[in-house]
C-alpha cells in the first residue's frame, strides 16, 4: 500500500497546481511573446509610419502630416483624383467576384464529393489539394503558357479553324479574374466541404417526403445548415484576392484595367521607397477589409450574430 | 351497486364513446370515393439531371484545375526552349536543373526557413492551443482574436509591417527575418488544428491516467500527447507547406542573400523563363504529394480510428 | 474524528464536507464514515451530489469545506495520483492507444510500484481474476462493452488500493448483463476484501450488492442503513418513495397509547378512516404525519357477503378496483377507497389458494390461470395490513438515522 504523503500540500509543484492562472500564462508567454513582439508592434509601426513624411528607404520620424491620407483621393493640384479609389474599388470588385465564383463553382464540387463514399472521398479532396501544391507562381504561368498569343489555346483553336487571329487575352481583366478563381477555389471548397460533410443528408429527404421542392429545399434546409462553411470559404477567399498582387502582376502585368491594392502598395514599398504611402494604403486596405467583414457578417448570418460585431 | 361513493364518473367514458363514433360516421360520409388530395407538386429536379449537372461540374473543374498542371508537367520534358510546340522528348531541363547553382542554393535556404518556421511555429502553436482551450483567463478573447488575425489579414499588409519594424530597430533582413515572419503566420494555423483536436479530447482519459498515479507530468507525456499527435503533425504539416510556399511576406523580409526557392521562380517568371522552371515544379510537386502522404501515413490515430 | 463507533478504523470519513461550484451546493454537509472492506453505496437521483461526492473521495474536486480523511489520513490538498484509492469511470475511460495489458499495467508503471517482472504477473492476475486471462493484446475498440468494464476493474484493482471507487459502472450495460455483474462484482469484493464506494442511481442495484447504502438528494444525506432498513424502515417521505414504491396519505395522529398510535387518515371528500401504527420516538397526539404502507404489504380479498368487517387488530379498508395490471411475478392492482384516494397493491401470482379467493380463475378463454387470483377491475375488495408495517413518516424532514 502507498503511503499518503502530505508533503503534497507544499512544495513548488502543489503550488503551481493551485493556480491555473500560473499555468495558462506559462503556456501563453511564446505566443505572447511572438505575436506581440512580431505581429502587433509592427502594425503599430505601420499605423505610425503612414503619418510620416516620404524618405526614400528609411522612416523620417520628425515630420509628421496626414499628406499621405489626402493624397490618396487628391493629385497633385489638390482637386479630387479618383484614382486610387477606382484601385480600391477595382481590387474589391474582383475580390467580389472571385468569391461568388468560387461560390457558385465550389459548392456544387464540395457537395458532390461529401456524397461519395468514404474512400472516394478522401481521394477526392487529395485530386483537389495536389494543383494546391504546385507553386502558386508556377501555376500561374502555366496558365500564361495557355492563354497567350502563341500560347496553346490560340495554337488549337488556330490550327482548328476556329479563328483567323489568335486571340489577345493576355492582360485582361478577365484573365486575371481566372487566375484568381484558380488560385483560390481550394481555400473555398475545403471549408465548404468540412461543413457539407457534417450535414445530415436524411434531411433532404425529410424535406421531400414534405413536399420541398429541389430549390425550396436546398434554400431552406442544406443552405442554412451549411452556412459556416460559406461563411469561412468567403472570408478565405475575399480576403487574400483584395490583397493580392501576383496574379494581377503576372496575369495583367499592372496594365491599367487590372492593377489591384496590393500592386500599388507594392510599388510604394519596394520600388518607389514611399513607405509612408504605403503604409497609409494598407491601413485603408484593412479598414476595407474590417468593413467588408462586419458587413458579410451581419448579411450571411443575420442580425443576430452580426450584432456581436 | 354499492352505496361507497369511488367518485365514479360512467357517464364520461360513455360520452367518449359515442362522439368518437360520430366523428367517424362524419369521416365515412364525407369523403367516400373522394381521394385526398395534395398540394400541386412543387418543382423538383428529377435525381437524375441533378447527378448529371454535379458530375459534370466536377468533371470540369477537375479538368480545369489541371490542366496547367498537366502542360507543366509535359513541357518539362520538351526539348524545344520556348512555344508551344512539342520538338521532342528530353531531360535536357532536368540536368540543367540539377546544374544550377541558384536554384540549389535557394532550395536549402527554402529547407532551413520551412524547417525552423515548422519546429518553432508547431511547438509555440500548441501550447497556445492549450493555453485558449483548457483555461480561462483576462483578455482571453482579445488575445484569441489577435491570434487568429493573421489568417485574416492580407499577406502584403504583414509582410510590409515586418518590414517596417525591423528597419525601425536596426535589424538587417535575413533568413532570420524570414523565419521569424513564417512562424509568425504559422502559429495560428497549428493553433486551430490542434485546438479542434483538444475540443473533442475525453478529459476523463487524464482523470483517470492521475487516478491510476500518473502525476500531471506523466499524464501529458503518456496518455495526452500520444492522442494529440495526429493533429500535431497536421499542424506541421500545414505550417510547413505554408512556408514553402511563400512568396509575399518573404518578399518583404527577406535580405539580399536570403532569396528562397519562390522568391528565385517569381523573378525569373517575370523575366521570362525557360523549361527550367517548369521541371523544378514538377519535382517540388512531387516532393509536395510525397510529403503529405507520408504526414497521412504519420497520422493515423493511435487509438485505431480513420483520420479524416 | 476518525474512528467509526465500532472501535475499528474506518475506511473513508467525511466530515462536514460541502461543495460549491460558483453559487450552487452540490454537496451540502455530509458526513459520512465508510467502514474497511464495506460494500457501500451512494443512491440518489441525478444531481443529487452523489457523484461529486465521489470525486471528491477520488481526488478531482477539492471540498469547499470540511475534511476528509482515508484510512485514517486527512487528505486535504493531496492530488488524485498520491491518493491510495482508484477509480472505475463510467464510461470505462479505457486508454485507446494501449492494449488492454498496458491499460492494466499503466498504474503500477507510473507509479514504479513494482519490477517490470512483477508488474507482468500482477496484470497477469488481475485480468484472470476478472475472466479476461487471454485477453492482453487486444486493444479497447475490440472489446465489448462488459468486458471493457472488467479491464477497467483490473486496472483499477491491480494497484490494491484501500478503496475502490465506482462511478455508475454497470449503467451502460444491457438488462441481463447488468445482472451478471451486479453478481460478479459483489463476489470480486468479498473475495479481494477492499472497501467499494458504488454509486448508482438505480435503487434495485443498491439494493441488492450493498451492505449499507447512503441515500442522497439535493446534496444531502437523507439516511445511511443496511438495504433491508432502508427498506423497510425509510425515515422520510423521498426515501420511501425513491426505493421502492409506497402509498402515502396524509393524516393525523389523534390516540396514543404505550406502544401504537393511532392515525385519522382523511378523505378529500369526509371518508377516513383509521389506522394503527407502531408508536416511536417525537410522536405527539394531533401531530400531522404521513402514512405510508408498501403495496406487497397489503393483503386483498374479496368481499363475501355481507362481511362483517370484523378487527384481529389488521388495518383495513373496503376499495373497489380501477385497473388491474400484470407483471408476470406479481399483479398490482389499483384499488379506488372511500374518501377518492388509490391504494396499490401488489399481490405474488404464486398460485396457492387464499381465503375468498379461488385457486384457480378462467380467464375470458376459458383458460385456468393458477397464479391469477381472478380479480377483475369493478370488483369490490377489502384491503388489509398490518401495524407493524405502517409507517409514519415526519410531513417534513427526514431524520437522519447513522
Amino acid at each position: 500500500m502507498k503511503q499518503l504523503d502530505i508533503k503534497e500540500n507544499r512544495g513548488l509543484a502543489a503550488w503551481v497546481r493551485r493556480r491555473p492562472g500560473v499555468q495558462a500564462a506559462g503556456l501563453l508567454l511564446p505566443g505572447l511573446i511572438a505575436f506581440g513582439l512580431f505581429f502587433v508592434i509592427p502594425l503599430l509601426i505601420v499605423v505610425g509610419v503612414s503619418f510620416t513624411a516620404k524618405k526614400a528607404g528609411t522612416v523620417d520620424w520628425t515630420h509628421w502630416t496626414l499628406n499621405n491620407y489626402v493624397s490618396l483621393v487628391t493629385n497633385f493640384a489638390g482637386d479630387f483624383d479618383p484614382l486610387y479609389l477606382n484601385i480600391f474599388l477595382r481590387s474589391l470588385w474582383f475580390a467580389l467576384l472571385t468569391t461568388v465564383i468560387c461560390l457558385l463553382v465550389g459548392y456544387p464540387l464540395a457537395y458532390f464529393i461529401a456524397r461519395r463514399g468514404e474512400k472516394w472521398r478522401a481521394a477526392l479532396i487529395l485530386l483537389i489539394m495536389i494543383p494546391f501544391w504546385t507553386n502558386f507562381l508556377v501555376r500561374t504561368y502555366a496558365l500564361q503558357l495557355i492563354f497567350r498569343k502563341e500560347g496553346l489555346l490560340n495554337s488549337l483553336l488556330l490550327d482548328g479553324h476556329i479563328i483567323k487571329q489568335p486571340l489577345d487575352m493576355m492582360f485582361t481583366p478577365g484573365l486575371v479574374l481566372f487566375g484568381l478563381v484558380y488560385g483560390y477555389l481550394p481555400f473555398m471548397v475545403l471549408p465548404l466541404y468540412a461543413s457539407i460533410e457534417k450535414f445530415d443528408f436524411s434531411l433532404l429527404e425529410a424535406a421531400q417526403d414534405l413536399g420541398a421542392g429541389t430549390f425550396r429545399t436546398l434554400r431552406k434546409v442544406l443552405l442554412p445548415l451549411t452556412m459556416p462553411g460559406v461563411v469561412a470559404g468567403s472570408i478565405l477567399v475575399f480576403i487574400p484576392v483584395v490583397g493580392s498582387y501576383v496574379t494581377s502582376d503576372l496575369l495583367g502585368a499592372q496594365s491599367s484595367g487590372t492593377l489591384m491594392v496590393g500592386n500599388t502598395i507594392e510599388n510604394q514599398f519596394l520600388k518607389s521607397q514611399n513607405w509612408p504611402l504605403g503604409s497609409a494604403m494598407s491601413l485603408v486596405l484593412m479598414a476595407v477589409v474590417l468593413l467588408a467583414i462586419i458587413i458579410y457578417f451581419r448579411v450571411a448570418r443575420g442580425d443576430k450574430k452580426g450584432a456581436a460585431l | 351497486m354499492s352505496a361507497i361513493n369511488y367518485n365514479d364518473k360512467p357517464g364520461q367514458m360513455n360520452a367518449a364513446i359515442v362522439a368518437k363514433e360520430q366523428v367517424a360516421g362524419h369521416a365515412q360520409a364525407g369523403s367516400g370515393a373522394q381521394a385526398i388530395s395534395r398540394p400541386p407538386a412543387r418543382l423538383a429536379l428529377p435525381a437524375w439531371l441533378g447527378n448529371l449537372l454535379l458530375k459534370s461540374n466536377a468533371l470540369v473543374v477537375f479538368l480545369v484545375l489541371y490542366l496547367p498542371v498537366v502542360i507543366l508537367i509535359v513541357f518539362s520534358f520538351n526539348a524545344a526552349r520556348s512555344g508551344v510546340n512539342w520538338t521532342g522528348f528530353s531531360l535536357d531541363w532536368y540536368n540543367k536543373l540539377l546544374h544550377d547553382g541558384n536554384i540549389g542554393s535557394a532550395a536549402i535556404k527554402t529547407l532551413i526557413v520551412a524547417g525552423f518556421a515548422t519546429a518553432i511555429s508547431t511547438i509555440i502553436g500548441t501550447m497556445t492551443a492549450l493555453a485558449l482551450e483548457r483555461h480561462k483567463f483576462v483578455g482571453k478573447v482579445v488575445f484569441e482574436g489577435v491570434m487568429y488575425l493573421p489568417i485574416i489579414i492580407p499577406e502584403i499588409v504583414m509582410g510590409l509591417s515586418l518590414l517596417l519594424f525591423f528597419r525601425a530597430v536596426g535589424v538587417d533582413l535575413s533568413l532570420v527575418t524570414v523565419i521569424i515572419a513564417h512562424v509568425v503566420f504559422c502559429i495560428p494555423f497549428v493553433a486551430v488544428i490542434v485546438r479542434a483536436r483538444l475540443a473533442d479530447f475525453d478529459r476523463r482519459l487524464e482523470e483517470a491516467a492521475m487516478d491510476l498515479g500518473a502525476d500531471e507530468l506523466a499524464t501529458f507525456r503518456k496518455v495526452t500527447l500520444p492522442l494529440l499527435m495526429p493533429a500535431i503533425i497536421g499542424g506541421a504539416v500545414m505550417a510547413f507547406t505554408l512556408s514553402i510556399d511563400d512568396v509575399i511576406v518573404t518578399q518583404f523580409t527577406a535580405g539580399v542573400g536570403s532569396t528562397t526557392l519562390p522568391l528565385y521562380i517569381y523573378s525569373q517568371v517575370r523575366v521570362g523563363i525557360t523549361p527550367v522552371i517548369n521541371a523544378l515544379s514538377t519535382i517540388m510537386l512531387v516532393a509536395s504529394i510525397g510529403l503529405v502522404l507520408t504526414s497521412l501515413f504519420l497520422q493515423r490515430d493511435p487509438a485505431g480510428k480513420k483520420v479524416k | 474524528m476518525n474512528k467509526s463507533t465500532e472501535g475499528a478504523v474506518s475506511s473513508v470519513e467525511l466530515v462536514g464536507i460541502s461543495k460549491k461550484f460558483g453559487d450552487s451546493l452540490a454537496v451540502d454537509n455530509i458526513s459520512l464514515s465508510i467502514r474497511e472492506g464495506e460494500f457501500f453505496s451512494l443512491l440518489g437521483p441525478s444531481g443529487c451530489g452523489k457523484t461529486t461526492t465521489l470525486r471528491m473521495i477520488a481526488g478531482f474536486e477539492q471540498p469547499t469545506s470540511g475534511q476528509l480523511y482515508i484510512a485514517g489520513q486527512p487528505v486535504a490538498g493531496v492530488p488524485a495520483f498520491r491518493r491510495n484509492v482508484n477509480t472505475v469511470f463510467q464510461n470505462y475511460a479505457l486508454f485507446p492507444h494501449m492494449d488492454v495489458t498496458d491499460n492494466v499495467a499503466f498504474g503500477l508503471e507510473a507509479t514504479h510500484a513494482a519490477s517490470k517482472t512483477e508488474i507482468a504477473s500482477r496484470v497477469q492476475d488481475a485480468l484472470d481474476l476478472v475472466r479476461l486471462g487471454n485477453y492482453g493484446k487486444r486493444r479497447p475498440r475490440q472489446l465489448s462493452g462488459g468486458q471493457q468494464q472488467r479491464v477497467a476493474l483490473a486496472r483499477a484493482l491491480v494497484n490494491r488500493p484501500a478503496v475502490l471507487l465506482l462511478d455508475e459502472p454497470l449503467g451502460a450495460l444491457d438488462q441481463k448483463l447488468r445482472k451478471e455483474m451486479q453478481i460478479e462484482l459483489k463476489h470480486l469484493q468479498s473475495q479481494v476484501g477492499i472497501t467499494f464506494i458504488f454509486v448508482t442511481h438505480d435503487q434495485e442495484e443498491a439494493l441488492t450488492m450493498s451492505d449499507r447504502i447512503a441515500v442522497m438528494s439535493n446534496g444531502k444525506v437523507l439516511q445511511v442503513d443496511s438495504p433491508a432498513a432502508i427498506y423497510e424502515r425509510p425515515n422520510c417521505k423521498f426515501v420511501a418513495d425513491f426505493i421502492g414504491q409506497s402509498n402515502f396519505f396524509a393524516g393525523r395522529i389523534t390516540g396514543m397509547d404505550s406502544d401504537s398510535v393511532t392515525v385519522a387518515v382523511g378523505g378529500s371528500d369526509g371518508g377516513s378512516f383509521a389506522v394503527q401504527a407502531p408508536r416511536t420516538n417525537g410522536m405527539q397526539a394531533g401531530q400531522e404525519v404521513t402514512v405510508a404502507v408498501r403495496p406487497e404489504k397489503i393483503g386483498l380479498r374479496r368481499v363475501v357477503g355481507s362481511d362483517a368487517i370484523h378487527s384481529n387488530g389488521l388495518n383495513r379498508t373496503p376499495g373497489r378496483i380501477q385497473r388491474v395490471i400484470y407483471m408476470g411475478t406479481s399483479t398490482q392492482y389499483v384499488v379506488d377507497i372511500p374518501g377518492g384516494s388509490t391504494l396499490t397493491v401488489e399481490r405474488q401470482n404464486s398460485g396457492i389458494a387464499e381465503p375468498n379467493l379461488p385457486r384457480f380463475a378462467r380467464n375470458t378463454q376459458g383458460i385456468d390461470l393458477p397464479g391469477d387470483s381472478g380479480l377483475v377491475e369493478h370488483e369490490e375488495v377489502v384491503l388489509e395490513w398490518s401495524p407493524a408495517v405502517t409507517l409514519l413518516l415526519d410531513k417534513l424532514r427526514c431524520r437522519l438515522r447513522q
